[in-house]
Parts: C-alpha cells; structure tokens; sequence
C-alpha cells in the first residue's frame, strides 16, 4: 500500500499525485469536520433566535446584544477547547449558506427595528433564523460523521 | 515558474501532518495522531522533522501541559501551498497530454 511507505523521493507520476492530493482532501476534511455535540448546535440555535430578538429592544438593545454575542463567543470556545474541536471553517455548504443567511436575515432584523414597533415579527424572524440554523447544523453533522 | 515538491513534506505522513495544519491556525496533536494513524512515537518524529525544518511550531498549552498544539509556521505554510500547487501542476500536465 503506496501511502504506508515513506518514500523520500519526490514523486512525477501523476497517479501518485492525485493520490497525495486526495490524502490531503481526508486531511483537511478531518479537521474542518470534527463532530460538534448535539448541545452546541441548539445553544447557538438559541442564542441566535435571542440575538434576533434583542435587535427590537429600545432602551438595552446594545447591551442585549453584546452580551448575547459574548454568551455566544464563550459557549463555543470553551466547547472547542474542552472537546478539541479545531477553529475552522467547515466543509458542508449547506452550513455556510445556512450561517451566511441568519447573519443577513439578523442585520434585517437590526434594520427592521427602526420602523416597526410590534414584536411578533422579530419573534417571526427569531424562528426562522433558529430552523435555518439548525437545517445548515443538520448537514454539518452529517457531514462530520460520515 | 512552476512550483517544486518539497522533500520535507512529501513523504506521505508528513503531508497528511501539514494539510491538517494548514486548515486550522492550531490543532490539537491528538486529533492529527487520529487521523494519520502513526503511534505515539513515530507520529513524534515526523513532527520533529517538520519542526527541525522550520515548518511545524509545537506549544503546550498553559495549564495542561500534556496537551500540544501544532500550527505551522510562516515558512511552513509557504513550503505547503508550494508543494500542493507542484501537485497540482504534475496532475494539470497529465492531463492536458491526454
């Protein structure tokens, strides 16, 4: 088997560089795909749905809001730190697509806020910025343990 | 100026080492000892060649010591990207005979 030896000499064959190139594939996807616990993906379901919210208050928003963000910045670090999760982007893009429109859809929200005065469509938007969370988590996970 | 394999990177384990180091600004030496599959011992002197050549920083951290934290250099990450795009252009050439 090629990849158990050592071979010190530089390669020329192709086919041994698409096998190095599909080693390093396998590598990178073991580091961007380590499994997050099943809790972290709903705490930052959660935490996520509040930050929508907290964009509607008047007289604490940015306090709300930093400290919603704060809450946020440690779960996560402290969870990659006790679980060895590496700090990189994943490979599912579903994930990123998913990340990529509750921060759209949680600046809307911030904006939105200087012209409606009700609550129910942040709660709205808190929702759907949880379920599309989740739905990117869903195919994050299923990716890393695949 | 196409690129050049690098002969501290190329042998298979320690490429394997490098691309996990280059997706992450850290990792841990437990989960690079996972996936490359080398005991304890061999895994050690694969990332003392890569840190003898200037490629691989290896730190403790803080208060626990007995966890490591590899991350690749500056010049490591140079070297790295070098050689995948040697890689690459071996492949590319290949090809574009056919």
């Amino acid at each position: 088997m090629v990849s158990a030896m050592e071979n010190n000499d530089p390669i020329t064959d192709p086919d041994e560089a698409r096998a190095s190139l599909a080693d390093i594939d396998g590598a990178e996807h073991a580091v961007r795909d380590v499994p997050w616990p099943i809790w972290l993906y709903l705490v930052n379901a959660a935490l996520l749905a509040m930050l929508t919210v907290a964009v509607s208050l008047d007289d604490r928003r940015t306090a709300a809001i930093t400290a919603i963000a704060l809450t946020m910045i440690a779960a996560n670090y402290l969870a990659a730190r006790a679980l060895n999760i590496p700090w990189a982007i994943p490979s599912s893009r579903v994930f990123i697509g998913a990340l990529s429109v509750c921060i759209v859809v949680a600046v809307g929200a911030l904006m939105l806020a200087d012209v409606v005065d009700t609550l129910w469509p942040f709660i709205a938007l808190a929702a759907g910025n949880a379920v599309i969370y989740l739905i990117g988590c869903f195919h994050h996970h299923r990716t890393a343990t695949r | 100026m196409s690129a050049e394999l690098d002969p501290v990177i190329h042998p298979t384990h320690r490429l394997k080492i490098c691309a996990m180091l280059a997706t992450a600004p850290s990792v841990e030496l437990s989960l690079v000892k996972d996936h490359v599959g080398l005991s304890a011992s061999a895994l050690s002197k694969q990332v003392a060649a890569l840190v003898d050549a200037g490629y691989v920083r290896q730190d403790r951290t803080g208060k626990d010591s007995r966890r490591v934290l590899l991350s690749l250099t500056k010049d490591g990450q140079k070297a790295y990207r070098r050689h995948v795009q040697a890689l690459r252009d071996i492949v590319a050439s290949a090809e574009a005979l056919r």
